[in-house]
């Protein structure tokens, strides 16, 4: 079962077009929504939760249409961006208004990740460190048993040792099957270690959305001198010129045997690094 | 759930302080012969744009909009609170205004403080309101605009009102009418016109913040 599907998402701006895009995310899995900064993933986010309006499309979240379910799914969606909300107050005081709006929010467990994260109720949030305001929100997350949790870039600006705790909490939350999340960023390594499904934006439009190996088997890094460069520049997606030669991005179904032409997995920061240069030819 | 997104704007929104300045502004009126609707007009000076600067500042809407609550209650709480706000203001000044007039009489060069005086403060709060709420929640973002356009209807008429006071003898005789009926008139009058026009900004903000792109 999907667990969220969107259709012909549309968003008109006087100069951005979120175009159409439509994905979906099967249950307990995590999905990366990548793409570059101003690509459209927090507006599709925004759309989505109908936090702005939208010009088109439909959303579909728990199999119930956004529209016309909207307070029934938001019980169960959390949604957490990298920003901290009300850095002056104390968590005990957010967490109290917080509660009022879930029927089905959870002391024991909320206070059972209080405990894990070493979180102490009566420190300002401006008092954490942005991994520690993190695992705040995901203990609210997890208080109200939600079961689609929505990362607006949640990463960026965390040291690789917070990021790195971060992600494997991420992992163990969908271990059991019941939480899916969307997990939307530009720090695509962050994607090699715990995503399984890949959703790609450039400019407005979907570019992919596949299983995030299956994504990495569908093309391949070429590199080469300049003289092997005129046999396959027609078939790449797009390369790069540099002292030696080139390095460009193909699909593995148009890579042809040649001796002098090296080719190896690519990285998600490769597959979007050429497809971005493809849009800027 | 309005009323727990209400309690969420009066306990996490807003800050303590600006439960606080009513009381040191109420207490202007201790300052004999003074224009005294100022004291209500430094509310929209100095508690609106600090209130809805935090809004940002705070990533209000970011933890508010993906709450289980209809997307019209958003405009709707915060409209409303704008006006608990505005009430609790000026509860501390009808007790500070009872006040003044046993220390100093009810007369006043300006408008003298009585029920007819609270009548055009709801009238001013109320074009304030109008003003302000529908263009704030067309984006729910800038508020600057909205402000500087609220605060010069809503001064114009309170300035106005006290000027003529000071400086027309005709209109003095109106405005500061002793009679009771008057007073008790135009109170009401103003309480009418502050429902009355709220009832139209609450609307018109739901109606922006609902097309908002």
């Amino acid at each position: 079962m999907n667990v969220l599907e969107i259709k012909n998402l549309r968003k008109e701006y006087p100069k951005f077009l979120l175009n159409d895009v439509s994905f979906f995310i099967p249950e307990g899995f995590i999905m990366g929504f990548i793409g570059e900064n101003g690509a459209g993933k927090t507006t599709t986010l925004k759309a989505m939760l109908n936090i702005i309006s939208k010009n088109g499309g439909s959303v579909r979240i728990f199999n119930k249409e956004m529209d016309e379910h909207e307070i029934d799914i938001k019980k169960d969606i959390a949604f957490m961006s990298g920003r901290s909300f009300y850095p002056k107050r104390k968590i005990k005081e957010i967490t109290k208004v917080f509660r009022r709006f879930y029927e089905n929010f959870d002391e024991e467990i909320y206070r059972q990740y209080l405990q894990k994260f070493s979180l102490d109720e009566d420190k300002k949030i401006d008092e954490l460190s942005q991994g520690m305001s993190l695992k705040y929100t995901i203990t609210l997350a997890l208080s109200h048993k939600a079961k689609l949790i929505i990362l607006d870039e949640p990463t960026s600006g965390l040291d690789p040792v917070a990021r790195d705790a971060l992600l494997e909490i991420f992992q163990n939350i969908v271990e059991d099957g019941e939480v899916s999340i969307l997990f939307s960023t530009h720090i695509t390594s962050d994607l090699d270690k715990c995503a399984d499904y890949i959703t790609y934006i450039q400019n407005g439009s979907i570019m992919e959305c596949i299983a995030k190996d299956d994504l990495i088997e569908k093309y391949r890094l070429v590199s080469g001198n300049k003289e092997q460069l005129d046999s396959v520049k027609n078939e790449m997606i797009s390369y790069k010129l540099n002292t030696f030669g080139f390095t460009g991005l193909i699909l593995k179904e148009n890579v042809k045997p040649n001796p002098k032409i090296r080719v190896g997995a690519p990285s998600l920061d490769d597959i979007m690094i050429f497809f971005a240069e493809k849009g800027r030819a | 759930m309005m009323k727990n997104l209400i309690y969420k704007e009066l306990t996490l929104s807003i800050n303590k302080f600006f439960y606080l300045l009513p009381i040191l502004l109420a207490a202007l009126l201790f300052i004999p012969q003074w224009i005294f609707m100022i004291v209500f007009m430094y509310f929209f000076w100095l508690s609106v744009p600090q209130i809805y600067s935090a809004y940002l500042a705070q990533q209000d809407y970011e933890f508010t909009t993906v709450l289980p609550i209809k997307k019209a209650d958003i405009a709707l709480s915060k409209g409303y609170t704008l006006i608990i706000l505005e009430m609790y203001h000026l509860i501390f000044v009808v007790i500070f205004g009872v006040i003044h007039n046993l220390l100093y009489g009810s007369y006043n060069y300006f408008l003298d403080i009585s029920p007819a005086f609270f009548g055009y403060a709801f009238i001013m709060f109320a074009l304030f309101n109008i003003t302000f709420l529908p263009l704030y929640f067309k984006t729910a973002y800038y508020f600057g605009r909205p402000l500087i356009y609220a605060c010069i209807v809503s001064n114009i008429f309170g300035i106005g009102l006290e000027l003529l006071t000071l400086l027309v003898p005709r209109a003095t005789k109106i405005l500061d009418n002793p009679n009771i009926f008057y007073q008790i008139g135009m109170l009401i009058f103003g309480i009418l016109f502050f429902v009355g026009i709220n009832w139209v900004a609450l609307q018109r903000s739901v109606k922006n913040y609902e097309l908002k792109k």
